[in-house]
C-alpha cells in the first residue's frame, strides 16, 4: 500500500477534559494523528489512555454534560468536525465517518428489525426510500458474509449471535461507503475463530470501500494482524506513533517495550515441558477427581410447564487434578467450560462423580454444605461486579471466615491482613471500599477472599480477561506464586490461548459440552491432534507483524446449538491416548 | 400461545375463586345484620327472622357459600336486598358508565404521564424538569376525593367550563377522567423518567447516533418504545386502583356507574351486590393484566408468550 494520498481526516492537537467532583482533569493531551485512504491506523493502549474518547469526541458523540473538547480540531475534507453544528454533523455521522463499537450484543436496537436499523441510515443520508433501500441494505449484509441474509432483515437483533450481530454493525457502518471508519475494540468481546473471521472481513471491505480505517484497541495480537501504522497512548498521553514493523521490532520508548514484553504470546512456551510444583513425598490421590460430570438445564414450556427440551451444557466430562496442577479448560462461548467450573463449586445441579482429595462432593455435601465448600474456591471474571461494594474490603475478605466460624473476630482480622499482604495489597486500606480500587487490586481482593478458607483448589473461570496487559501479568504472576508456596491447584478457565499456554501444566478443550483434546501443554499447544483445537489456534492472532496469517473469508461458522429435545441422545466422544499424557477424540 | 391462554384463564379463575371466597367470609364477619337492615328499625324479631330465613341468612356459613358458588357458576349474581332486582341487571346497566370513565381515565394519564415523563427527561436536572417532578409528586400524593372536589371548585363552580356532575356528554367526562387520571399520570412521568434516561444511556442509543440520526428520531423511534415496555406492564395493574378510584369519584361527581353502585350497597350491606361488584372487579383488574402480557411481545419482540 504504497500510494497513499494525503489525509482523509486529520487530527489536530486534541485535547479533552472531564468534569469530575474535584474539578476538571484532562484525559487526553495533544492528541495528533492522520489516516489515510485504505490505510488502517491502530490506536493501541490500555484502560484509560483516552483512547476512546478520543474517537467518540471526533464523532462528536462526547456526552456534553460531563466532557468537553479542550483544544484542538478533526479535518476531514477542509471541514473540522469539532466546530460543526449538532444538525450539519448529523449529515457526517454515518454517511462520511462512521463507527462501529465494542458489545455486538447491546449496540443494535432490541425492538427494531435488522432491516429497519439498515434501512433508515440510507432513507436519512441517501434520501433512499422502500425497495431501493431494502435492495443496498440486503446487499450490504450479503457483503459482510452474513449467512441467510434476506431472512434477517426481517429478524430482530436477539435472534442472532454475536458475531452476527457484529456483522450487521459492520454492514451497517459501510452503507453510505464512509471515508473513515472508526472501529473501537470491534472484536474484543467476540470469541477468537470470530474474531478471526470479522478481522479478515474489515480488510477485505476496507478495500473494498477504499476506506481509512481507525482501529482502537487494547489487544497487540490484533494490531500486529491489521495496522499499517500504530499509535501507542497512554494515560492520555500519545506514547509513540510508526510503522507496524517498527513499533513491534524496535520500540522506542519503555512503555511501548513494556507493552510487548508483557504481552502473552502463543508458542512463548514452546520446547518447555511444564512441571507441576508437587511437593516430593506427596500422596498421589489426585486432588481433584471428575467422572462423567453431566450438566443440563431444563427448559419448561406447554401447558404445564412441563420440561419441552433440554440444554446440554456439559456431557460426560472427566478430569483428574494433581497437588500443585493448572489444568486450563479452553474453549469458545458456549462450550461448557464455565458451567464446568461452576459445577465443582456446586453452584448448578450436576451429575457424576466429583472428588476432592478422594471424598465425595455430592455425599459430603448432604453431610455438611459448609465444610464441603471449604475445599475449593472460586475467582470470578468481572472483578468490579463480584465484590460488594457496600461492604469494605476488609469485611469482604473476611467474610469467608465468619461464615465458616474460623476464629473469633480479632483472629479473623489478623488473618485478612495477612491474607491481604500475601496478595501485595497494603493492609492500610482494609477499611476502604471496592470502588476505591483498580481493577487489578480488586482481583487480588477477589484472591485473597478465595484463598481465606485454606483451600486445595481455586477455579479461575476467565479471571484475568478483564484485565491491561501489565496487569495480567502481575496478577498472573501472583497466582503462580501461590501454587508454589501453598501448592494449590487451579482450574483456569479461559479463552485466551496466549494466557493459557503461559500458565497451564496441562490443558482440556472443550466443544459442545464435551472435551475433545485433553493432554500436557506442550503437547496440545506444539501437537495438536483435533480439528477443533487446530482451528483454535489458527485463529488467535500473533503479535507480530511479520508473521500475519493469510486467512480464506469465510462466512459465519457458529457453534450449533445445545439445545435439544428430550429424546435427544448425545454422541459421547471417545478419548484415546495418541502419545503418553494426550488424549483426543475420534 | 394457546397453551399459554388456556393456562392464564385457568389461573383467572383460580384467582376469581379466591376472590368470591374472602370477599364472602368478610362480609359474613361483619357485625352487622343485612335481615335487620332490611327490615327496619321498628320491625318485630319475627319479622327479622323471617327475612333472615328467607334469604338463607340463618344456614351455617359453608353451605351459604356454596350455594352463592353455585348459582354464580349459572350466571346467577343473586338478587338485591334492597332494591329488589337482578344483581346482574344492575350491574351490566351501571358498567358502560364505569368502563367509559375508566378508557378514558387510562387516556388521560397516559397521554399526560408519558408526556411529561419525556419532557423531564430530554430536559433533565433542568428547572423545567423540576417543576415537573414537583408537580407530579403532588399528583401521586394528593388524596382523589380531595383532586375531585378541587377541580369541581374551580372548573365548574368558578370558571363553569364544566358541569357539576351527572352523565352523558363530553363536558361531564372530563373532570371525573382528570380525577382518576391525575395519580396514574403522575406515576407514569416518573416512571417514564426513569426508563428514558436509563435507555439513553443505552449502547443502541449511542449506535444510532453515530449513525446520523436527528435527535427527534433517536428519542421518539429508538428509546421511547424500549423506555415503554415497564409502563405497559404497569395499565394492567393500574385497573385495580381504578376499582377502588371510582367508588370515591363516581360519589364525588354522581356519575352512574357500578361504583355509585358498590358505595350505596356498602352503605346498605346489600351483600348481593358488593359481591358482584367486587366479582366484577377480580374479572376487570385479571383481564387488564392479561392483556398488558398479551401486548408485551408487540412492542419487545424478545418477550416471548410460554
Amino acid at each position: 500500500m504504497s500510494q497513499h494520498k494525503s489525509p482523509i481526516l486529520d487530527v489536530q492537537d486534541l485535547s479533552i477534559s472531564v468534569k469530575t467532583d474535584a474539578g476538571e482533569k484532562s484525559v487526553v493531551r495533544n492528541f495528533a494523528y492522520h489516516v489515510n485512504a485504505q490505510e488502517t491506523l491502530c490506536i493501541a493502549g490500555e484502560s484509560g489512555s483516552g483512547k476512546s474518547i478520543s474517537s467518540l469526541a471526533i464523532m462528536g458523540l462526547l456526552p456534553k454534560t460531563s466532557a468537553r473538547v479542550s483544544s484542538g480540531k478533526a479535518i476531514l475534507d477542509g471541514t473540522d468536525l469539532l466546530q460543526l453544528p449538532e444538525q450539519q454533523m448529523q449529515h457526517i455521522r454515518g454517511n462520511d465517518i462512521a463507527m462501529i463499537f465494542q458489545e455486538p450484543m447491546t449496540s443494535l436496537n432490541p425492538v427494531m428489525t435488522i432491516g429497519d436499523q439498515l434501512r433508515e441510515v440510507l432513507r436519512f443520508h441517501k434520501s433512499m426510500q422502500g425497495a431501493a433501500a431494502n435492495k443496498h441494505a440486503l446487499e450490504m449484509l450479503e457483503a459482510v458474509r452474513l449467512s441467510e441474509a434476506k431472512k434477517r432483515l426481517d429478524q430482530y437483533p436477539h435472534e442472532l449471535s454475536g458475531g452476527m450481530r457484529q456483522r450487521v454493525m459492520i454492514a451497517m457502518s459501510l452503507l453510505c461507503s464512509p471515508k473513515v471508519l472508526i472501529a473501537d475494540e470491534p472484536t474484543t468481546a467476540l470469541d477468537v475463530t470470530i474474531q478471526a473471521q470479522v478481522l479478515t472481513l474489515m480488510k477485505e471491505l476496507q478495500r473494498e470501500f477504499d476506506t481509512g480505517l481507525i482501529l482502537i484497541t487494547h489487544d497487540m495480537g490484533v494490531v500486529a494482524e491489521m495496522a499499517d501504522r500504530v499509535l501507542v497512548v497512554n494515560q492520555g498521553e500519545m506514547v509513540e506513533m510508526g510503522d507496524v514493523n517498527s513499533i513491534f521490532h524496535a520500540p522506542k520508548a519503555s512503555y511501548t517495550q513494556k507493552l510487548i514484553s508483557d504481552l502473552p504470546k502463543l508458542g512463548s512456551m514452546a520446547g518447555i515441558e511444564p512441571t507441576p510444583t508437587a511437593k516430593v513425598g506427596q500422596t498421589t490421590i489426585p486432588v481433584l477427581d471428575v467422572q462423567d460430570l453431566t450438566v443440563r438445564f431444563d427448559i419448561a414450556g406447554g401447558l404445564l410447564q412441563r420440561t419441552i427440551k433440554r440444554v446440554h451444557a456439559v456431557e460426560k466430562v472427566s478430569f483428574q487434578l494433581q497437588a500443585g496442577e493448572t489444568l486450563s479448560l479452553v474453549g469458545e462461548s458456549g462450550c461448557g467450560k464455565s458451567t464446568t467450573g461452576r459445577a465443582l463449586l456446586n453452584l448448578v445441579d450436576w451429575q457424576g462423580r466429583i472428588y476432592v482429595e478422594g471424598e465425595d462432593l455430592r455425599i459430603s455435601h448432604k453431610r455438611n454444605q459448609l465444610a464441603a465448600r471449604r475445599k475449593i474456591q472460586m475467582i470470578f471474571q468481572d472483578p468490579y461486579a463480584s465484590l460488594n461494594p457496600r461492604k469494605t474490603v476488609g469485611e469482604l475478605v473476611q467474610e469467608p471466615l465468619v461464615i465458616h466460624k474460623i476464629g473469633n473476630d480479632i483472629e479473623q482480622k489478623e488473618k485478612t491482613a495477612q491474607l491481604f499482604e500475601r496478595v501485595g495489597l497494603d493492609p492500610i486500606h482494609l477499611t476502604r471500599y471496592p470502588h476505591e480500587f483498580s481493577g487489578g487490586q480488586r482481583q487480588r481482593v477477589c484472591i485473597a477472599r478465595a484463598l481465606a478458607l485454606n483451600p486445595r483448589v481455586i477455579v479461575a473461570d476467565e479471571s484475568v480477561s478483564a484485565l491491561d496487559v501489565t496487569v495480567q501479568a502481575q496478577v498472573l504472576d501472583l497466582l503462580a506464586e501461590l501454587q508454589d508456596e501453598l501448592g494449590l491447584s487451579y482450574v483456569f478457565i479461559s479463552h485466551d490461548m496466549a494466557v493459557v499456554e503461559k500458565v497451564s501444566h496441562r490443558v482440556g478443550v472443550m466443544y459442545m459440552g464435551q472435551i475433545v483434546e485433553i493432554g500436557a501443554r506442550d503437547k496440545v499447544f506444539e501437537n495438536p491432534q483435533h480439528a477443533y483445537t487446530k482451528s483454535l489456534l489458527a485463529a488467535v492472532p500473533i503479535p507480530d507483524p511479520k508473521k500475519r496469517k493469510k486467512r480464506s473469508l469465510i462466512s459465519g461458522l457458529e457453534i450449533p446449538s445445545p439445545v435439544h429435545e428430550l429424546s435427544f441422545k448425545p454422541t459421547l466422544l471417545k478419548l484415546v491416548e495418541v502419545e503418553q499424557n494426550h488424549f483426543v477424540a475420534i | 400461545m394457546y397453551a399459554y391462554l388456556f393456562r392464564r384463564v385457568l389461573q383467572a379463575a383460580l384467582i376469581l375463586l379466591g376472590v368470591s371466597f374472602i370477599t364472602f367470609t368478610l362480609l359474613y364477619l361483619v357485625p352487622a345484620d343485612p335481615a335487620r337492615q332490611i327490615a327496619g328499625r321498628s320491625a318485630t324479631a319475627q319479622t327479622v327472622e323471617n327475612i333472615r330465613v328467607q334469604l338463607g341468612l340463618n344456614l351455617p356459613f359453608y353451605e351459604q357459600y356454596w350455594r352463592y358458588l353455585t348459582s354464580l357458576l349459572q350466571g346467577d349474581f343473586g338478587r338485591s336486598y334492597l332494591q329488589k332486582s337482578e344483581v346482574g341487571e344492575l350491574i351490566a346497566a351501571r358498567l358502560p358508565a364505569s368502563l367509559l370513565l375508566m378508557v378514558s381515565a387510562i387516556f388521560t394519564e397516559l397521554v399526560f404521564g408519558v408526556l411529561i415523563g419525556v419532557v423531564a427527561a430530554i430536559k433533565r436536572d433542568s428547572w423545567l424538569d423540576k417543576v415537573l417532578m414537583v408537580l407530579s409528586f403532588i399528583g401521586v400524593s394528593a388524596p382523589q376525593f380531595v383532586v375531585g372536589i378541587l377541580l369541581l371548585y374551580v372548573f365548574a363552580v368558578q370558571l363553569q367550563w364544566f358541569p357539576i356532575g351527572g352523565y352523558g356528554t363530553f363536558a361531564h367526562l372530563v373532570l371525573p377522567s382528570l380525577t382518576l387520571g391525575v395519580l396514574g399520570a403522575g406515576w407514569y412521568s416518573r416512571m417514564m423518567r426513569s426508563s428514558l434516561i436509563d435507555v439513553l444511556t443505552q449502547d443502541y442509543i449511542r449506535t444510532a447516533k453515530a449513525k446520523g440520526m436527528p435527535s427527534v428520531r433517536v428519542i421518539f423511534r429508538h428509546a421511547l418504545p424500549n423506555a415503554l415496555l415497564p409502563i405497559i406492564a404497569m395499565i394492567g395493574i393500574d385497573i385495580g386502583f381504578f376499582m377502588s378510584g371510582i367508588v370515591v369519584v363516581e360519589s364525588v361527581f354522581g356519575w352512574p356507574g357500578i361504583g355509585q353502585l358498590a358505595w350505596q350497597a356498602i352503605q346498605r350491606i346489600d351483600i348481593p351486590i358488593i359481591m358482584g361488584v367486587t366479582l366484577v372487579s377480580a374479572c376487570a383488574i385479571v383481564l387488564g393484566n392479561l392483556v398488558a402480557d398479551l401486548v408485551a411481545p408487540f412492542v419487545d419482540p424478545r418477550i416471548k408468550l410460554k
